[in-house]
């Protein structure tokens, strides 16, 4: 049995839900724990069988290195996000045992998408992580704009559910079956491919591109992001992105492989506008969590680059630079999670002018991750950019490259804009020193990771090379 | 008589669904809405396929259909607002359903369906078996399409658990009535009037 560590994440999420009424004190502090307990278990089944490859439950779900590496890269980043939860302070309204259970279950959800090699069983797993993620979105209810973003994310996501299953209902039409080996088995065997079927996958993409906020669907973006209690954001702009480039980079290499002269096409304009968008849309931004949001969409923009070769080394970038992503992602809302005054969550550009008097070294971390987002060497996000670019210039895809390059510029403009007033301007306000211990040293520790990168970037090539083979060796 | 009957109640269903969308009263649109869910499930018994028939009745008319007559009443839509904009909206409106719709017939035009692999699911067999339609759907439901039914199954208590995440409201100084308060009053400790 193979997919034990999902089994074993839904049992665990239920059992947790019927400990929680009985716990009286501090419920949600003992849940929070157990819930990363139980990442970590998990975390050992997935790594004990990384090279192991295998469909199960009828073809529903595969089993492959490829998978089973993002799977843990999730895991550790939930795993991170709950430790987090557990050692900022939060607003009250998160203090409840259900938060840690709702993010254990869309964690499930997460890893059935990334495993699942049928339509149908991608779409459940996607209705789960999702489901779980609106009410995440809404948790603090009480909170006007959380309800507000909360309904928003749900509009978005179940529109975009509607668009994949009339994509899925078109393509079962034509090929009579909506797993993944059938499809590619169809696909093989045509001469010319019908139009219906691009039309499907078409809405499939429009469907995921909204799951991943790639322009010119990203409109839920900055409002989700900065109505989201930012425990909630730090999860949205990190975890579902993986899970959705995971099923983008299967679905597209593996049964639409033979069509890639249509669907690049298609991701040629998903990435222009994504990088256009991320990068112009930040300019006029004055609070950090839309600000981050835009960020996003520009990254987004990126990744979505190196997949239209459809090369092996262009999905190895991909894994790469989403490594690299997650950490600067990371490092970045946990310093907004602990921005304060007078113990009053603050989050706009502003309140850091002056943080480098105040508190020089959570500046000078913060100032590298930063500079880590904008691409500046010898962070890591220069690195995972360098990869892409490669690529993109192997494939003669010059066009993109220079769009990529030009829209890296401005990006870096917003994010030096913010160590400038971090280093330079006058502080108006004091924000409250970092008072938990344990999120100083983890900001170091991201900081530390986005700078030392430079030293062992064959580490990361080789892993994440040795992982998307078996994405190809299924062909 | 199956043809005959299939084409009257195709027809009430027609019927009913232009009610839905020109009638006034918001009310009014959903019970057609109940209606035509009815008919079409009378020609879904006509053509054998009484498992569609049943959820038809049970799912949209015993939910969807309800929870839009709340909504609706509960709502109180002044069906005046509701139509306002119709004239203005409508020129824009036709231009782009006769686009999509042109864009759709030239997709759709020279389509083989289910032609090349067999499908997944192999229901006439089944039915040739003996077993009726909800049977057959229920051995593939438990059968192939096990793990599915358990993650749609997951999916519900999902939901379930966020409905009262969302509503639930843990006031601990709401002012209620204590029953066993109010019976264990002494004639002493009433206040009097004198």
């Amino acid at each position: 049995m193979l997919i034990i560590p999902e089994i074993f994440l839904a049992i665990c999420a239920v059992i947790i839900l019927f400990i929680s009424p009985f716990l009286k004190k501090e419920a949600f502090l003992k849940i929070g724990y157990i819930t990363l307990i139980v990442l970590f278990v998990s975390q050992f089944f997935i790594l004990k069988d990384i090279f192991y490859s295998q469909l199960i439950f009828d073809g529903f779900f595969i089993i492959d290195s490829f998978g089973s590496f993002l799977k843990s890269l999730i895991l550790i980043g939930a795993g991170l996000i709950i430790f987090f939860y557990l050692t900022v302070s939060n607003p009250k309204s998160l203090k409840r045992p259900e938060f840690s259970i709702l993010f254990l279950i869309s964690v499930v959800g997460m890893l059935l998408m990334i495993s699942s090699n049928n339509l149908l069983s991608l779409f459940m797993s996607m209705e789960l992580q999702s489901l779980a993620l609106y009410i995440l979105v809404s948790f603090s209810r009480d909170d006007f704009i959380s309800s507000e973003a909360g309904v928003k994310y749900f509009i978005i996501g179940s529109l975009s559910t509607c668009i994949f299953l009339f994509g899925t209902s078109l393509i079962y039409g034509l090929v009579g079956s909506t797993s993944f080996n059938e499809i590619s088995l169809f696909m093989s065997d045509l001469y010319s491919t019908p139009t219906m079927l691009i039309v499907g996958l078409i809405f499939i993409l429009v469907s995921l591109s909204l799951k991943i906020s790639a322009a010119p669907f990203h409109m839920w973006t900055p409002d989700v992001y900065q109505g989201a209690p930012s425990i909630v954001t730090t999860l949205l702009s990190t975890l579902p992105k993986i899970a959705a480039f995971g099923v983008l980079i299967r679905l597209l290499v593996y049964p639409f492989g033979e069509i890639i002269i249509d669907w690049g096409k298609i991701l040629i304009i998903l990435s222009i506008t994504s990088m256009l968008i991320g990068s112009l849309g930040a300019l006029r931004q004055t609070d950090l969590k839309r600000l981050m949001a835009y960020s996003t969409i520009n990254h987004i923009g990126f990744i979505l680059m190196a997949l239209i070769p459809g090369s092996e080394d262009g999905i190895t970038s991909i894994c790469i630079y989403l490594i690299f992503y997650i950490t600067m992602n990371l490092g970045m809302f946990l310093f907004i999670l602990n921005m304060q005054r007078d113990q009053i969550s603050v989050s706009s550009i502003k309140d850091l002018s002056g943080l480098y008097k105040t508190q020089p070294l959570m500046a000078g971390c913060l100032s590298i991750i930063l500079f880590s987002m904008a691409g500046i060497p010898p962070m890591a996000g220069f690195i995972g950019k360098l990869i892409i670019l490669n690529i993109i210039i192997d494939n003669n895809l010059f066009f993109l490259a220079i769009v990529a390059v030009l829209t890296s510029v401005i990006a870096a403009f917003y994010y030096i804009r913010l160590i400038k007033s971090i280093f330079f301007d006058d502080p108006i306000d004091d924000l409250d020193n970092i008072s938990s211990n344990h999120s100083k040293y983890m900001l170091c520790g991201f900081a530390f990771f986005n700078l030392t990168v430079v030293l062992y970037p064959q580490f990361f090539l080789n892993l994440c090379a040795s992982i998307t083979l078996s994405l190809f060796a299924v062909k | 008589m199956t043809e005959i009957l299939f084409y009257i109640f195709s027809a009430i269903t027609i019927l009913s669904s232009f009610f839905v969308v020109f009638s006034f009263n918001p009310v009014h649109s959903v019970l057609f809405l109940i209606f035509s869910f009815f008919n079409v499930a009378v020609i879904f018994l006509l053509s054998d396929a009484e498992f569609l028939a049943m959820t038809l009745i049970i799912v949209y008319v015993g939910a969807v259909a309800v929870l839009f007559l709340f909504v609706v009443m509960m709502l109180n839509i002044n069906e005046v607002v509701v139509k306002e904009g119709f004239l203005r909206y409508f020129p824009l409106g036709l231009i782009l359903i006769s686009i999509f719709l042109t864009e759709l017939i030239i997709i759709f035009k020279d389509i083989n369906f289910f032609g090349a692999a067999s499908s997944g699911i192999n229901i006439e067999e089944l039915i040739n078996q003996g077993h009726e339609n909800t049977k057959a759907l229920g051995l593939f439901l438990y059968t192939d399409f096990f793990i599915i039914f358990q993650i749609s199954g997951y999916l519900l208590l999902v939901a379930m658990i966020g409905a009262i995440v969302l509503a639930h409201d843990d006031k601990t100084n709401l002012k209620g009535q204590n029953v066993y308060r109010q019976k264990r009053i002494k004639k002493e400790d009433i206040i009097k009037l004198k």
